[in-house]
């Protein structure tokens, strides 16, 4: 027999619904499902069940569920930040990915600001300008803000500035707390 | 208090239908280029453009133009044309719309054709914090005769009669977080902004109605 008929056979079967797609009207059993995978990930936390010390009280079990769900949630919080950069990166140059992507964490009205700021950045400039952001830190006051250098070849780079600056940018300067600046660079 | 309900996994698309499928590949392959060109400004690449093959109904694409890292495809069908999103929030909007309708338009003057029909559809994952789903979810079935303990958990889907679709159950990637579809439907001539607002509207009145606030 082969190794693959030997594991087919001592793995459980599955009970009716506990597999089925997010569409699916019937849907697993929480309190099976949800045990059974948050057991596994106690298990991986505090060992096994003859690792664990039999004293455990149900506080400490709960307070390791609590410990699993906000790590669970964090890691995909990570992921989603990182797809979220990976976007913005395709719109924009980086100069120092790192430090700004650093920096966007918990700025999400930053964030914000620089997807609002790219349809109207091309209709001040043209859509072949070109968008980079950088990082300045300022040693002085150890304060950072982003600058977000347009190039283009429009042939009146500054005038376009201007245009950008009363049809949007002075109305939502404000939500950038001084953290975003616009520069040309023709 | 609305309770927080952390994004785990979000998707957006929208499907554009022609009124009539163009039936003939080479069609698409000619609007590559305007396409193309039209998505430029968004910097896309030579090693974007995918084209595919297997194609066995109108609906599949025929060419997919990748943007933003893979994170977002624009899809070119000969029933219609799509975009698709990852990891996506509400702040992408603006782009999102600037590139669907850059597309639609370059699709317009290279196919001569109209889309008839709009479908907007965003999906979520959400963990909800301090609270079970047991908990946002029971009081809905109330109305059905269950007392509360004996629910274990209350999904739904709600249908109105714009064409519009709310579904809510538990996610299958992770049973204790919610698994939500929103679909909107439009016929006709349409503002991608407008859409989007009315998707916008309907998710806001979904989050309101569980009682929760989606970060």
């Amino acid at each position: 027999m082969s190794a693959y008929a030997l594991s087919m056979q001592t793995r459980t079967q599955p009970k009716s619904g506990a597999l089925t797609f997010p569409w699916s009207l019937v849907g697993p059993s929480e309190p099976e499902s949800a045990l059974g995978h948050q057991l596994g990930e106690l298990r991986s936390l505090f060992g096994t069940e003859s690792q664990r010390p039999s004293s455990f009280t149900r506080e400490a079990v709960l307070e390791g569920q609590h410990i699993v769900k906000q790590e669970r949630i964090k890691q995909q919080d990570a992921k989603r930040s990182n797809d979220k950069f990976a976007i913005l990166s395709g719109f924009y140059t980086i100069r120092n990915p790192i430090a700004v992507h650093e920096f966007l964490l918990n700025r999400k009205p930053v964030f914000d600001l620089l997807f609002a700021a790219l349809p109207k950045v091309k209709e001040a400039w043209g859509g072949e300008a070109k968008t980079e952001l950088e990082l300045l830190q300022d040693p002085e006051d150890e304060s950072a803000s982003l600058v977000v250098h347009v190039l283009s070849n429009h042939p009146n780079t500054y005038a376009a500035l201007d245009q950008f600056d009363e049809q949007w940018w002075l109305n939502h300067i404000g939500e950038s707390e001084g953290l975003l600046n616009f520069s040309v660079e023709p | 208090m609305p309770v927080k309900a952390i994004t785990k996994f979000s998707s957006f698309e929208y499907i554009g239908s022609y009124a009539d499928p163009l039936f003939e590949p080479i069609r698409i392959y000619g609007a590559v280029d305007p396409v193309y060109r039209a998505l430029k400004p968004w910097n896309v690449l030579t090693q974007d453009v995918k084209y595919k093959g297997g194609i066995t109904t109108p609906f599949d694409p025929v060419v997919s133009i990748e943007l933003a890292k893979a994170q977002y495809t624009i899809n070119l069908g000969m029933g219609g044309f799509g975009f698709k999103g990852n990891a996506v929030d509400w702040s992408q909007a603006p782009v999102i719309i600037e590139i669907i309708q850059s597309t639609s338009k370059a699709l317009e003057s290279a196919l001569k054709a109209v889309t008839a029909e709009h479908g907007l559809t965003v999906i979520m994952q959400l963990a909800i914090e301090g609270k079970s789903i047991r908990e946002i979810t029971s009081p809905f079935a109330s109305t059905m005769g269950y007392s509360a303990k004996e629910i274990d958990f209350f999904g739904f889907m709600l249908h109105t009669t714009n064409d519009g679709l709310f579904y809510v159950d538990k996610s299958s990637a992770d049973p204790n977080d919610l698994f939500v579809r929103i679909v909107r439907k439009f016929k006709g001539r349409q503002e991608m902004e407008l859409m989007s607002k009315d998707m916008y509207d309907a998710e806001l009145w979904l989050a309101k109605t569980l009682g929760i606030e989606i970060e």
